[in-house]
């Protein structure tokens, strides 16, 4: 019997096997026991939504509202929940941006939308952050173009989040003249994510940006100084004793056939985080400044064994005291009091 | 990859980062393809202000390309001169580089394109 590290966050669990891929699963509780709604998610109504809850009818419990974790919607019942006894004639509706569809990316080797994703998917197209990016990015009239953002993605293995921008752009960044883009170390990523774009684009021509293309390499490392408006990254925020090495050259390029082994290290780059999980996500708040314009805007996801409001500071004292913010604008709900995962903004 | 992500990307060493000979990359023994998408005038107006246009010129040149004014064009300009607003359009939106390579023209240093996705990942000697 093997004992893995589990994830600080979660509760331990014990493998018999020694798959990664459960490894992995165990670091990230929740994502094992599907159905399981992200609990700042499991309150009555939406957050984004003005409306005061709205009990059931029959059993007054406020449940009209439910969150369908897989498809990332809301649903809405007319006035009855789906309690015991209850009849079942009315139709859920479903609100929100639907998530793109990622059926085609192969999971053994690439990391499967979880929980921390979905959390960057709702925290971008809430409505705070909507008016936020809008009102930075948005052209003020079609007479006087302000130049198209470029909005670029750093792992975005799946590329569940940044197809979701990338179709969605109207609505998050207050119109579709968005540039968007993605950079991955895994080629497997790279192609997932060029796939998972063009899919989630045709299906939304009327409110998609333009998607140029994903690339291959280590963080920002080949983006020219001061090219890209807003970051979205979630990093390997898991902390291990050792970091993953790079890929080597036999993993550098797509093949049809990897082994175990192989598989096992791309994922363990997607989760694995050095000392306190930070070592990947230091390296890149240290390149923001280079790499960011002045308008500029980065989204990181950080878990609270990253000790966040240590990881805010050290942002705020970049450059001088007052030139750079951050704030905490997303968050999973709270375990013994700690938010579990989050969302930092970090801007000029 | 499609042209226009050639103007955002420079080598990856961080020595060259300061030097104006590192942008743009070179493409060498560039294969092509062409996505036919539809042309959105508004969209390049958007784009140009953010488009380093010396280096679009050498790009355009240098895959072969006619050759671009030496100016870029104002966005009442692309409204007026359908020619061009086709040539960008094509050249920024619609060309994508499948295979070939990539040159630093500062430290000569080649990143491969394959299946449309340049790598920068660096030999471990010149991280």
């Amino acid at each position: 019997m093997s004992t893995y590290a589990t994830h600080p966050c979660e509760a331990p669990v014990t493998f018999l096997c020694g798959h990664i891929f459960h490894k992995r699963r165990a670091y990230h509780g929740p994502t094992m026991q599907v159905p399981s709604v992200p609990s700042s998610l499991s309150g009555a109504v939406p957050p984004w939504s003005n409306n005061a809850p709205v009990p059931c009818k029959l059993c007054r419990e406020n449940k009209l509202w439910e969150y369908d974790w897989r498809r990332r919607v809301w649903m809405k019942k007319d006035n009855v929940c789906n309690g015991n006894n209850h009849p079942k004639t009315h139709h859920p509706t479903a609100i929100m941006l639907p998530t793109p569809d990622t059926s085609h990316v192969p999971y053994q080797r690439v990391y499967e939308p979880a929980e921390d994703s979905f959390l960057l998917l709702d925290t971008l197209s809430s409505p705070s952050e909507t008016a936020f990016l809008s009102s930075r990015f948005a052209s003020p009239s079609p007479s006087s173009p302000s130049p198209a953002p470029l909005v670029l993605e750093v792992g975005p293995g799946s590329g569940v989040v940044i197809a979701f921008l990338t179709a969605h752009a109207s609505t998050i960044f207050g119109g579709p003249h968005v540039l968007t883009t993605a950079i991955d170390v895994s080629p497997f990523a790279c192609a997932a994510t060029n796939l998972t774009v063009s899919k989630a684009v045709s299906e939304n021509t009327s409110t998609s940006g333009f998607w140029t293309s994903a690339t291959q390499g280590d963080l920002v490392s080949p983006f020219r100084p001061g090219s890209v408006d807003v970051l979205v990254f979630n990093p390997p925020y898991v902390p291990t004793p050792d970091l993953p090495a790079p890929p080597p050259t036999g993993l550098q390029e797509l093949k049809d056939k990897t082994t175990f082994e192989e598989d096992s290290h791309l994922l363990e780059l997607t989760y694995a985080g050095g000392r306190d999980g930070m070592e990947t996500t230091d390296r890149l708040i240290e390149a923001l400044p280079g790499v960011l314009s002045e308008r500029g805007v980065a989204y990181i996801l950080l878990c609270a064994q990253n000790k966040p409001e240590e990881v805010k500071g050290r942002i705020r004292a970049m450059g001088g005291e007052g030139k750079w913010k951050a704030e905490t604008v997303g968050t999973s709900g709270k375990q013994a009091g700690w938010e579990k995962l989050q969302i930092v903004r970090v801007w000029r | 990859m499609k042209v226009m992500t050639l103007n955002f990307l420079t080598c990856a060493v961080k020595n060259c980062k300061s030097s104006n000979d590192s942008f743009p990359l070179h493409p060498k023994e560039a294969e092509l393809a062409k996505d036919d998408i539809e042309i959105n005038p508004q969209l390049l107006i958007n784009v140009l202000p953010r488009i380093d246009w010396a280096a679009l010129r050498t790009t355009s040149t240098e895959l072969g390309f006619p050759t671009l004014p030496e100016q870029p064009p104002s966005p009442e300009d692309l409204q007026s001169d359908e020619a061009l607003l086709k040539e960008l359009h094509e050249l920024l939106m619609e060309t994508q580089m499948m295979e070939g390579k990539l040159v630093c023209g500062h430290c000569g240093h080649e990143y491969a394109v394959k299946n449309g996705v340049a790598n920068f990942l660096l030999p471990s000697h010149l991280v």
